[in-house]
């Protein structure tokens, strides 16, 4: 079977003037294996949430990755790795804490970055997500 | 079933840290073994090795970081041995050189496929480097791994590094497909002119085709890219070459800045995840 590609857009719609337009999406199923766009403030209708406040850009991304993974037939105990991209070290505590919080009782393993921006401006934190749907239940 | 989640932690059991946070540092499902990312920390947490930021001390934490990985991987039933991908992310440049000679010869005649990235730090001040893995266990079967070479053979932008390692471009595991982390390289070193971000990164997809070609695989069982970029100017013209390359099979994309990549010369670096797709 092909991959299942989940929520396809157009590039148009989210970066600034419209003028590239190319396909994306936000979660490819390979099988079992499920891989999500980088998951920012922005929700699923393309708003963006939490402007200058960190934790509130983690908790809408934590709360797209709950969406996400249920439409691809996975669930938040299914996610095996996180990495967590933060701009600045100021944020560590207050996003972890709030991704924490989703992820209670799941035990992902996790890599955290400092790093010196990501897509647009307004980012201040990514998250990455791979989940792994056990054999039994696919 | 679910997956083992090999000792699990809480952050907040570490380094005085106020956040909590359950992790576990292996996940092991089936066919593929997830690792928290490894540094020069102790595995119980009780202390950092190398705290003072010299080259010295990365290939102290290196040292660590790599015993601590062969430990965990044995508890999975896994080995070094089947390593498929590693990023090494380092926060100087200055420690590329001693990580990496760390990072080879412990992973002598493995061949992973190889993401080098600078950023600007990690969970605590001290750690200077912090090593991710993607392991397949072999079971008996070793994995396909193509286009091997020795990294002091190759070149990273226009310079030679004696960084001592072998590494490859492919690794074929199971139905997973490894890349090396593509650059605006020729995938034989032979670009005499790497031109913009958008140049290179038509560059790497290029070679991203090639190599999933020669892995029987196609742009089709691309699930996920990591594009990096050194300066937020790169970003649209990177991001928009690997998008027309893909043309309408749309991928999971991520857009991270850093602050450098295996050499000054290069501006953009696609990771790229496939899984090959059943007809």
């Amino acid at each position: 079977m092909a991959h299942q590609r989940f929520r396809k857009f157009n590039t148009s719609s989210v970066y600034d003037g419209g003028r590239i337009a190319n396909d994306m999406c936000m979660t490819v199923r390979a099988g079992n294996i499920i891989f999500l766009r980088g998951q920012t403030g922005f929700d699923l209708d393309n708003k963006f949430v939490g402007k200058g406040d960190a934790a509130a850009q983690a908790d809408q991304a934590m709360k797209n990755v709950r969406v996400l993974l249920e439409e691809a037939g996975a669930k938040m105990a299914d996610i095996c790795k996180i990495t967590t991209y933060i701009t600045d070290r100021a944020y560590r505590e207050p996003v972890y804490n709030v991704v924490g919080r989703h992820l209670k009782g799941v035990f992902p393993c996790g890599t955290g970055l400092i790093v010196n921006g990501l897509a647009l401006p307004e980012m201040l934190v990514e998250i990455d997500i791979e989940a792994v749907i056990p054999a039994d239940e696919a | 079933m679910p997956h083992d989640r090999l000792r699990k932690f809480n952050i907040r059991d570490w380094f005085g840290q106020g956040i909590d946070w359950d992790g576990a540092m292996v996940v092991r499902c089936a066919e593929e073994i997830y690792v928290t990312g490894v540094n020069g920390s102790e595995l119980d947490a009780s202390r950092t090795h190398g705290t003072g930021h010299t080259a010295e001390d990365a290939a102290i934490q290196a040292e660590v970081a790599l015993n601590n990985l062969k430990i965990l991987l044995a508890e999975a039933g896994a080995s070094l041995d089947d390593i498929c991908k590693i990023n090494v992310y380092i926060s100087d440049r200055a420690y590329r050189i001693p990580v990496y000679r760390t990072i080879g010869r412990h992973l002598r005649g493995v061949h992973p496929v190889s993401t080098g990235v600078i950023v600007n730090g990690f969970a605590r001040p001290e750690i200077l480097f912090t090593l991710d893995v993607c392991v397949v266990p072999q079971r008996g079967t070793p994995h396909t791994r193509l286009r091997r070479y020795h990294s002091d053979d190759a070149k990273y932008g226009f310079e030679r590094q004696k960084i001592g390692c072998d590494f490859c471009q492919v690794v074929i595991a199971g139905r997973r497909i490894y890349l090396r982390g593509q650059m605006g390289q020729t995938l034989d070193d032979s670009l005499a002119d790497m031109g913009d971000a958008g140049t290179q990164a038509a560059q790497a997809m290029r070679n991203v085709e090639m190599l999933l070609g020669e892995a029987g695989a196609g742009l089709r069982d691309i699930t996920k890219i990591i594009l990096y970029a050194t300066d937020r100017a790169h970003l649209a013209p990177a991001r928009a070459a690997v998008l027309s390359h893909l043309g309408e099979l749309p991928c999971a994309l991520s857009e991270i800045i850093v602050k450098g990549l295996a050499s000054p010369d290069l501006s953009m670096e696609v990771d790229v995840f496939a899984v090959q797709s059943q007809e």
